[in-house]
C-alpha cells in the first residue's frame, strides 16, 4: 500500500485520474457512481485528499489531481495492471482478474510492484493502457 | 468493490491463497533466473552462491505449494514452471560477469523478501474469520522463516558486492 494512504484513498485517486485524464474535472456524482458510494461521502473524501495535497477540489467544479496526486494515481494503476497481467500470465486467472487484482493490490508495496514489472514485462504505454469501461488493461483480451 | 473504508489487511482466505500462489511464482522465477545466471562467465565461487540460492528457491516454492493447499486452494507447479521458464528465457540474458550475476541475484532476493514482508504486515492487520487460528499461525510462521532466509541471502550478496 502507498505509505500513509488507506485502500479507500488509493481507489479515489485511481478513479479521479481515470475520470479526469482527458483534461476535465471529475464530478462528485461520477466518482460516487464509479465507487458505489454516496456523493456526500465523496465530498468528505475529496476534502481529505485536498488537505493531503493530492487533489484540487471545488464543490461545484469537481476534482483534479495535483502533480503529486497524479503521480501516485499512475503508480497505483501501473501496479494494478501488472498484477492483472501477472495473474493471467502465470496463474491462469482468466475470469475476474480485475476483481482479483483489486483484492490483493493493496497488500503489495510500490517497491514490490516495481520489481514485478521485470517479471511481467510492463507495456510501454502503461498506465494509459488501463480501460476504465472494461476495467482492465487493454492488452488483456477479455471482456 | 466499493470504496467504503475497509481493513487494510488481506481481505479473506481466498485472497491469502492467491498471495501464496503469487509467492510460488516468485520463487519459481527466482529459481529459473538463478539457473540462467549460471553462465560460463561466472567463477566457481559465484556459481556456488547461485546454486545455493536456486536450491533454496526450490525449497521455498515447495513449502508455499503446501501452504496453498493448507488454506484450501491449489496451484499447479508444472504449469507455473512452464510459464515462468518461457518468460525467463525470453527476458533474462546471461550476465556479462560475476558482479552482474550477483546484482541480478540480489534483485530476486530483495523482491522475494519485500513481497513476504508486505504479506506478513497485511496478515497482521487481518481477521480471517472462518479460517482456523492454527492455519493462520502456520502461514505466518512459514512466511516469516522464508522472509528471513531471503533477507539473510540478500545481505550476504550485498556484502560480497561491497567487498
Amino acid at each position: 500500500m502507498t505509505e500513509g494512504m488507506s485502500e479507500s484513498m488509493e481507489m479515489y485517486l485511481k478513479e479521479i485520474h481515470l475520470l479526469s485524464r482527458d483534461g476535465h474535472a471529475a464530478k462528485t456524482g461520477e466518482i460516487a457512481d464509479r465507487l458505489g458510494v454516496s456523493p456526500p461521502s465523496v465530498s468528505e473524501k475529496l476534502d481529505d485528499l485536498g488537505r493531503r495535497g493530492l487533489v484540487d477540489y471545488e464543490k461545484y467544479a469537481g476534482a483534479r489531481l495535483t502533480e503529486d496526486g497524479r503521480k501516485r494515481a499512475e503508480n497505483l494503476l501501473e501496479k494494478h495492471c501488472l498484477i492483472e497481467r501477472f495473474l493471467v500470465k502465470f496463474l491462469d486467472v482468466d475470469d475476474e482478474f480485475h476483481e482479483e487484482a483489486c483484492r490483493i493490490e493493496h497488500v503489495m508495496s510500490e517497491d514490490v510492484a516495481e520489481r514485478l514489472g521485470a517479471v511481467v514485462e510492463q507495456e510501454s504505454d502503461c498506465p494509459s493502457c488501463y480501460d476504465p469501461e472494461r476495467q482492465h488493461c487493454i492488452h488483456l483480451n477479455a471482456d | 468493490m466499493t470504496a467504503n473504508e475497509t481493513a487494510q489487511g488481506v481481505p479473506d482466505g481466498a485472497a491469502l491463497a492467491r498471495l501464496l500462489q503469487v509467492g510460488v511464482v516468485i520463487e519459481e522465477y527466482a529459481e529459473e533466473k538463478s539457473a540462467r545466471l549460471l553462465a560460463d562467465s561466472v567463477d566457481d565461487d559465484v556459481r556456488d552462491t547461485l546454486l545455493e540460492s536456486l536450491e533454496e528457491s526450490t525449497e521455498h516454492r515447495d513449502r508455499l505449494v503446501e501452504l496453498v493447499s493448507r488454506v484450501g486452494a491449489d496451484v499447479d507447479p508444472e504449469t507455473v514452471e512452464e510459464r515462468v521458464r518461457d518468460a525467463v528465457e525470453a527476458s533474462v540474458e546471461e550476465p556479462a560477469d560475476e558482479v552482474e550475476a550477483l546484482e541480478r541475484q540480489l534483485e530476486s532476493e530483495l523482491m522475494a523478501y519485500e513481497f513476504y514482508d508486505d504479506v506478513l504486515t497485511a496478515i497482521d492487520d487481518s481477521d480471517f474469520g472462518c479460517m482456523d487460528r492454527d492455519t493462520v499461525d502456520e502461514v505466518t510462521s512459514t512466511l516469516s522463516e522464508i522472509r528471513d532466509d531471503e533477507l539473510e541471502d540478500a545481505r550476504e550478496i550485498e556484502g560480497r558486492l561491497t567487498r
